[in-house]
């Protein structure tokens, strides 16, 4: 293998791995503090993604081929149907706790689960009839330029998302560690009820949470459909698959742990292709990465980076 | 006559599976009404009775095992295109593809609830989502099956009219086939869910850690319950192929399994006679009632919400409905008694 080999595997990995982290973030924030695994996490994030483009849409953009009928010339254009965006989603993500979440009477792990697949249902019916009826559309992109790279060709949206990634994510570690909200979460996410009883607004950190893995989401989606370049209420299944599983592969016990597993995933998805074109094989490299991390969880069922909890009876 | 009837009929029509066998009849009359019912509450109902049985299977994972599983689609794919691979390309009789088809689906079940099983139980909804993934992936790339589609049996080079030892059928005549599975497949649940298997499982939902205790061992339970409900969507998958005469990988994934899911917790978990009203609100009704009254675009979100609503309110489903209304009517008519002849005193 050559060195610009290497180096395209590792930049594409980051990519990726700059949408995989800011899902995968949202998922393992709400499994912590609402300790349910969070199947609407793909679908709030859309309903952040198509809110920035219908926003965009209102500027001028054409509906159905993307094509701007208006130039968008000042980077406020895009920045302002990016905060609508995450607006969106970080509010829908606050409802869903002060809704929901907070009256639900008779809930358990799964029936927990149950809810949030419903909402899944909910947000895919949604889209549609509050955004028409375009299956697909093209959202907006930071640049659409390329730069080179150490030989590699790499388009500056995605160099900008990794970015924007790298300094949220080390923020939203640095307040987990630094803030009272951050005391919060840890605190609810070792045990809900001696945290409600030593006077922490449980209430109030799990409902920040959804709202904060709600943005994480938006801003993932709407990074990525600018990626791919299209838009639709299925665009984000793939990656809160990948989410989940890097999430497993890290072990849900710690923060840093899904994230390592997401980077691994991503790791794993640009190099298996390029070793199993060698026996023909790149179109099953999806399966074999799945399954490969299915072993890597037999072996250690608590994750790569997860400790065992011990429960009482 | 009257001694006979109380000791012999009565017990037999109390008994549970005499109301299994009447809905299979039910269903092999409606094969000879096919010209009469409009064709969209045929469908519909059609559609509803074999979807019915992956529902059934879900049941018991969800209500008993307390396991949510996002497969079923999965399994719903792996039944249809691996019955119409056998039966088709390998030219094998009908029985045997069948069979192969469930033991595909079998192998698979295990494959991938071992593995999820042993970590956590609520990481399976996680596991058999990748799962849909990777079926759609390795049905699309069998090359007979690239388009996502299975095609017919009578279209392209090799053609093979789908035939049951040796008498060919329309696609109507599935129903019969329907109705004997779903009737083995009611009295299975019914007999599970009444015996050990079932009791165990109900003990683990209502705590992992106490059932382990009592030397009740999680794993081998809850992947025997994942298997039947595998086996189960295998099936409501063949039957589909058989009916609907085609597969389609969209209809395998995500979407499908959440609609499974709706179906059974807003039918009710528990209840068998209940998951046959919720697939029927979720397959039939949508076909039946509101596409022609054209609310089809609302129909998803109703389903979204009622189950939330079910979930946080009314945890028994729409089946506890009828209970409850009767219970109602009990409490009414008494009232009504004190008030027209006043109380005992």
């Amino acid at each position: 293998m050559l060195l610009s080999d290497i180096i395209s595997v590792i930049m594409s990995s980051l990519i990726s791995f700059s949408f995989l982290s800011l899902a995968t973030f949202g998922i393992v924030l709400i499994f912590k503090t609402s300790s349910t695994t969070n199947f609407a996490q793909g679908s709030l994030g859309i309903l952040g993604a198509y809110a920035t483009s219908y926003f965009i849409d209102k500027q001028g953009v054409n509906d159905l081929l993307g094509t701007p009928s208006v130039v968008i010339n000042s980077f406020s254009q895009l920045l302002i149907p990016l905060f609508v965006g995450i607006a969106v989603s970080f509010v829908a993500g606050f409802l869903i706790h002060a809704v929901i979440f907070k009256n639900a009477k008779y809930t358990n792990v799964a029936t927990k689960q149950i809810i949030t697949m419903g909402l899944v249902i909910v947000i895919t019916g949604l889209i549609p009839i509050l955004f028409g009826s375009t299956v697909t559309r093209v959202s907006f992109k930071f640049s659409n330029e390329t730069v080179k790279i150490l030989g590699v060709i790499l388009p500056i949206h995605n160099l900008i998302t990794l970015g924007l990634a790298a300094i949220i994510i080390s923020s939203i570690f640095v307040l987990l560690k630094y803030t009272k909200w951050g005391l919060g979460v840890r605190s609810v996410a070792s045990n809900e009820k001696v945290a409600g009883l030593m006077g922490i607004n449980t209430d109030f950190v799990n409902a920040f949470s959804w709202a904060i893995a709600g943005a994480l989401g938006a801003l993932s989606a709407i990074t990525y459909t600018a990626a791919i370049g299209s838009l639709s209420s299925t665009a984000m299944i793939d990656m809160q698959v990948n989410a989940f599983y890097a999430s497993i592969l890290g072990g849900f016990s710690s923060f840093y742990g899904p994230l390592a597993g997401a980077f691994m995933l991503t790791t794993g998805q640009s190099l298996f292709p390029r070793i199993l074109v060698n026996w023909n094989l790149a179109q099953w490299s999806n399966t074999i990465l799945y399954l490969s991390i299915m072993i890597a969880v037999l072996i250690k069922p608590v994750g790569i980076f997860g400790k065992k909890v011990i429960k009482k009876v | 006559m009257r001694r006979i009837y109380r000791e012999k009929l009565k017990p037999f029509f109390k008994n549970p599976k005499f109301g299994f066998l009447v809905f299979g009849l039910i269903l092999i009359v409606l094969r000879f009404l096919s010209g009469v019912i409009p064709p969209d509450l045929f469908g519909a109902i059609v559609t509803t009775s074999y979807f019915y049985l992956a529902g059934l299977g879900f049941a018991l994972l969800l209500g008993y095992g307390g396991l949510a599983s996002l497969g079923t689609g999965a399994f719903v794919g792996i039944g249809a295109f691996s019955l119409h691979y056998l039966y088709r390309f390998m030219t094998l009789p009908l029985t045997v593809s069948i069979v192969g088809a469930i033991l595909i689906s079998i192998t698979v079940s295990l494959l991938f609830g071992f593995v999820s099983l042993r970590i956590a139980g609520m990481y399976l909804a996680i596991v058999t989502m990748g799962l849909s993934q990777i079926v759609v992936e390795i049905i699309k790339n069998i090359p007979e099956y690239a388009s996502g589609t299975s095609g017919g049996f009578l279209s392209g080079a090799v053609r093979r009219p789908l035939a049951f030892l040796g008498i060919q059928f329309d696609s109507n005549s599935t129903l019969f086939f329907i109705a004997v599975f779903v009737v083995i497949g009611m009295s299975v649940v019914y007999n599970l869910i009444n015996s050990p298997t079932g009791r165990a499982l109900l003990s683990m939902k209502n705590s992992e850690t106490a059932a382990q205790t009592m030397g009740i061992s999680l794993i081998k339970y809850r992947l025997f319950a994942f298997t039947i409900s595998g086996v189960f969507g295998t099936l409501a998958g063949i039957l589909s192929l058989m009916f609907v005469r085609n597969a389609d990988v969209t209809s395998v994934g995500l979407a499908f399994a959440l609609n499974i899911l709706a179906a059974v917790v807003i039918g009710g978990t528990k209840s068998i006679w209940g998951i046959l009203l919720g697939t029927f609100v979720i397959f039939g009704l949508n076909l039946a009632v509101l596409q022609p009254l054209n609310l089809g675009s609302y129909s998803i979100i109703i389903n979204g919400l009622l189950i939330i609503i079910v979930v946080m309110f009314y945890p028994g489903g729409l089946i506890q409905l009828f209970g409850d209304i009767k219970r109602l009517f009990i409490k009414t008519r008494l009232k009504l008694k004190e008030r027209v002849y006043g109380t005992e005193e």
